[in-house]
């Protein structure tokens, strides 16, 4: 966890997450807030810069540690917690946009849609002045474009992995992030 | 070496496949030979590749409010679980005559139904029937409310009646009949249970105990209603009040005998 993550909801993180999250899983409620704190900023962070948008990432992000509390018996330690955490919120923002999808009568796949959403940098932490153009360059892009950028170059996601995850081929996420790449570009050297 | 438009703009395209290492040996020394001699492309190359390793250094974001509250709110809200033992029962194929009896049931249940919409939906304006040999007809539903809670499902259509027959020559219009009608659907309804039953009763043993001891007090409930509901429509046949809640509680019977006839078998 951050030192400025501490600073704005200050909590003891004494316990040792992997005891946190066996207490959580048994229903320890106490333990869960434990690992959401321990885990905020990461599911947030990728919640915002998958969407665009602050104010969903934070309904998202409850939506979140919601399902992770659901779900938690069923994390058996084969991974690291983080990466269960990770990919349970990849879902969650997948989902989300599906439902979304469906209630518009509009594909999912649709690369137009959320462009141009509020910018994800914000008045919350200080940020560098490059680093701030970058995030909101991000959310500016296309939806598609901007998921499998955050997923490949912020995530860290393979091509196979995000071609998975979105349905796609690796084929046509490498195309999607070499368009990112290209809009990024073209943004932050007007 | 000079290169047009055209040669950059193909060069751009390439620049994705030449970062994730997919050109062939031949078309990488093409690009990188382009790029040797292409200020353009190669500063293009320079930037892509720093935004995609600045990417990788974004810091992370903190919200502008605390999330647990609503969070914990949500996670308090206790989920009421659907009684029953489901889960202890693992979903095995059905043999064919499980099948066969369910859809026996099934059958039945379609032709009872048929039956009843066509003679309601028929010309009444000048049809009249004697509903004589109806009424008098051996009725579950003229039980008195004594009667045992599994009369209803197990009674037998020929049991001997044991309550007056009404006027045994009355000719009434079909279609504005009450009793007529409550007289058809209720027999629908007990010809289904007695079938859905025996599907029951020979299914009982290849369920879970807990899962048939719960069945048993629902269907106990359900049969006290059953009785409830014919003695009081005994006592005043033309209530459309009492004749809906009879179905009611029939159809209550039927579906949860369905729903059982289907259970999955206990491993």
């Amino acid at each position: 966890m951050t030192a400025m993550a501490t600073e704005v909801f200050p909590i003891q993180l004494t316990e040792d997450s992997g005891t946190a999250i066996a207490r959580a899983a048994s229903g320890d409620r106490r333990a869960f807030e434990h690992v959401y704190r321990t885990h905020l900023n990461h599911v947030y962070s990728l919640c915002v810069r998958m969407t665009g948008d602050r104010t969903r990432a934070e309904e998202l992000t409850q939506d979140v540690f919601v399902r992770a509390w659901e779900k938690l018996s069923t994390f058996r330690g084969e991974s690291a917690f983080s990466t269960w955490l990770h990919r349970l919120t990849v879902n969650v923002v997948l989902n989300e946009r599906r439902v979304e999808g469906r209630d518009r009568g509009r594909t999912v796949s649709s690369d137009e849609d959320d462009e141009g959403a509020a910018p994800a940098g914000s008045s919350a932490q200080p940020m560098h002045a490059e680093r701030l153009d970058l995030e909101r360059a991000i959310a500016k892009l296309p939806g598609g474009a901007r998921r499998v950028f955050v997923l490949h170059d912020v995530e860290g996601f393979t091509h196979e992995e995000i071609g998975t995850m979105l349905g796609v081929t690796a084929g046509g996420c490498k195309a999607q992030l070499h368009r990112a790449r290209l809009l990024l570009r073209e943004a932050l050297t007007r | 070496m000079t290169y047009d438009k055209h040669d950059c703009d193909l060069m751009c395209e390439r620049l994705a496949a030449y970062i994730e290492g997919d050109l062939s040996p031949a078309e990488r020394e093409e690009a990188e030979r382009h790029l040797a001699e292409c200020a353009t492309c190669a500063e293009a190359l320079v930037e892509l590749r720093a935004i995609a390793g600045e990417a990788a250094q974004l810091p992370l974001l903190t919200p502008s409010r605390d999330l647990w509250a609503g969070i914990e709110a949500r996670i308090s809200t206790p989920v009421t679980r659907l009684e029953g033992a489901r889960t202890s029962v693992r979903r095995v194929p059905r043999r064919h005559w499980q099948l066969a009896m369910a859809a026996s049931a099934l059958i039945a249940v379609s032709a009872g139904a048929t039956y009843l919409i066509t003679t309601h939906a028929a010309p009444t304006g000048s049809q009249t029937v004697s509903v004589a040999s109806t009424t008098a007809a051996p009725r579950a539903d003229t039980q008195p409310a004594t009667a045992p809670a599994t009369a209803p499902a197990t009674a037998p259509a020929t049991a001997p009646a044991t309550a007056p027959a009404p006027a045994q020559t009355s000719t009434v219009k079909l279609a504005t009949n009450p009793t007529r009608k409550n007289v058809s659907v209720t027999r629908v309804y007990d010809r289904e249970i007695t079938l859905l039953d025996s599907v029951v009763r020979t299914r009982r043993e290849s369920l879970d105990p807990k899962t048939v001891q719960i069945i048993e007090q629902n269907l106990k409930i359900i049969d006290r209603a059953i009785a409830e509901s014919r003695a009081a429509l005994a006592k005043d046949p033309k209530s459309p009040l009492l004749t809906n809640r009879l179905d009611n509680v029939l159809g209550s019977k039927v579906e949860l005998l369905r729903t059982v006839a289907f259970l999955p078998t206990q491993s």
